[in-house]
Order: C-alpha cells, then structure tokens, then sequence
C-alpha cells in the first residue's frame, strides 16, 4: 500500500507524527498500533481501515 | 495522549549530565573511598528531626553538616528523573509503549534484585544495597528503556 502511493517509512511517519521504526515495526507485524493510528494511516492512502489492517485467528485467543 | 507526564525533550540532556556526574560522584564516594566532600557545602541546616549516633533523638534542630552527598543524591534523582522521562524527539505511541513495559520490567528486576541480596548479603553490605537500592531503579529503567530503543533502531536499519 505504501509502494503503490511511492511513499518511503519516512515519509508515512512523517505525515502521520511518529518514528521511522514504529512504520518499521508495524509493517513487520511486530507492534499492533492504536485505533488512532491506523485511522490516520488508512486516511493517508484514503482507504478504509479494514483494508490495510486485518484481525488474525491468533488475535482471538 | 495529551497528558503524558512527561518533560519537554530539551531536558534529555541536561538530565543525562546530571545523572552521570552525581553517579561518578557517588561510586567514586561508596567504592574508592575517594573524599568528595567540598569544605565550602559545610552549612549549618535546620532539620526537623536528628538522631546523633551518641545521643537522643532530637527535634526541630539546627545541626552542622556537609551537604554534599545531598546535592549529589538530588543530582542523581533529578537527572535520572529527566533523562528516563523526557519526550523523545519523535514521541509517538511505540516509544511510550517501550517506555512503560522498560518501567515494569525495572520494577521487577530491581525487587528481585534487593529479594536476592536479603539472603546472600549482611551487615553494612546490606545497609549499602539498600542505600544504592534508592538508585537503581531508575538506573535499570534507564538501561532498559535505552536498550530497547537502540534494539529498535538497529532492527528497522537493516533493510
């Protein structure tokens, strides 16, 4: 999704106020953000959340 | 979010000078026996309570004393309070989350640390545990949040 808006991790974290490395971290799955986050970042691309984010089975338990 | 608790990110640095140089100043005290002492922090202080090794308690006091290893203490406290709790240049959500997880996990350390020490060390060595206990909380949150962050950096420069 950041590639097919030609955006770097820098250039997401900068429109959306955080660090380098929380674009990182999130894009590897290793950090879930907060629902405000993900808002700004599906706000960014102009799309909805739910199609950048998605809930896994492991989520559940 | 608004209301973090946190220091502007300006004090980062000056808290990290003051924490390093009580702390030299401390071990160089505790551990080389080296006098730190200043002749000219030799003030008369009003204290409300005093207990002289050789006598009653007494209150409401006016004793003689070197104030230097105050000082030093309220170097170390204030310093470390500002470094460990000052915003990051780029404060967001990750780092706040670092943040809190490297506080419990200094509470937990530091506790186990002090358990330990209650069955391995005795006398005036427990005294000194204790005494450096008022320290080493902050010292170990500050390690761990500092680790923590210089783990993330260099995983996201990788690629």
């Amino acid at each position: 999704m950041r590639a097919i808006h030609e955006l770097t991790q820098q250039d997401l974290a900068d429109k959306i106020q955080v660090s380098r490395q929380t674009i990182h971290t999130i894009e590897k799955g290793k950090y879930v953000p907060s629902t405000l986050l993900a808002l700004k970042m599906a706000a960014v691309f102009q799309v909805n959340v739910l199609e950048i984010f998605e809930i896994e089975e492991s989520d559940w338990s | 979010m608004k209301n973090s608790y946190l220091f502007p990110y300006k004090y980062k640095k000056i808290g990290l000078l003051l924490f390093v140089a009580g702390f030299t100043l401390l071990l160089m005290g505790f551990l080389f026996d080296v006098d730190v002492e200043l002749s000219y922090l030799d003030i008369k202080m009003p204290v409300i309570v005093t207990n002289p090794l050789f006598s009653e308690r007494q209150y409401f006091q006016m004793v003689e004393t070197n104030i230097t290893h105050q000082i030093i203490i309220l170097s170390i406290i204030i310093g470390g309070l500002l470094f460990g709790f000052s915003k990051e240049r780029v404060e967001d959500e990750l780092i706040s989350d670092i943040r809190n997880k490297s506080l419990v996990w200094a509470v937990y350390f530091n506790y186990s640390l002090l358990i330990i020490s209650l069955f391995i060390l005795a006398d005036l060595d427990m005294l000194a545990m204790i005494v450096f206990n008022v320290f080493t909380l902050l010292l170990f949150f500050i390690i761990r949040f500092e680790w923590k962050k210089y783990v993330l950096k260099k995983t996201s420069h990788e690629e």
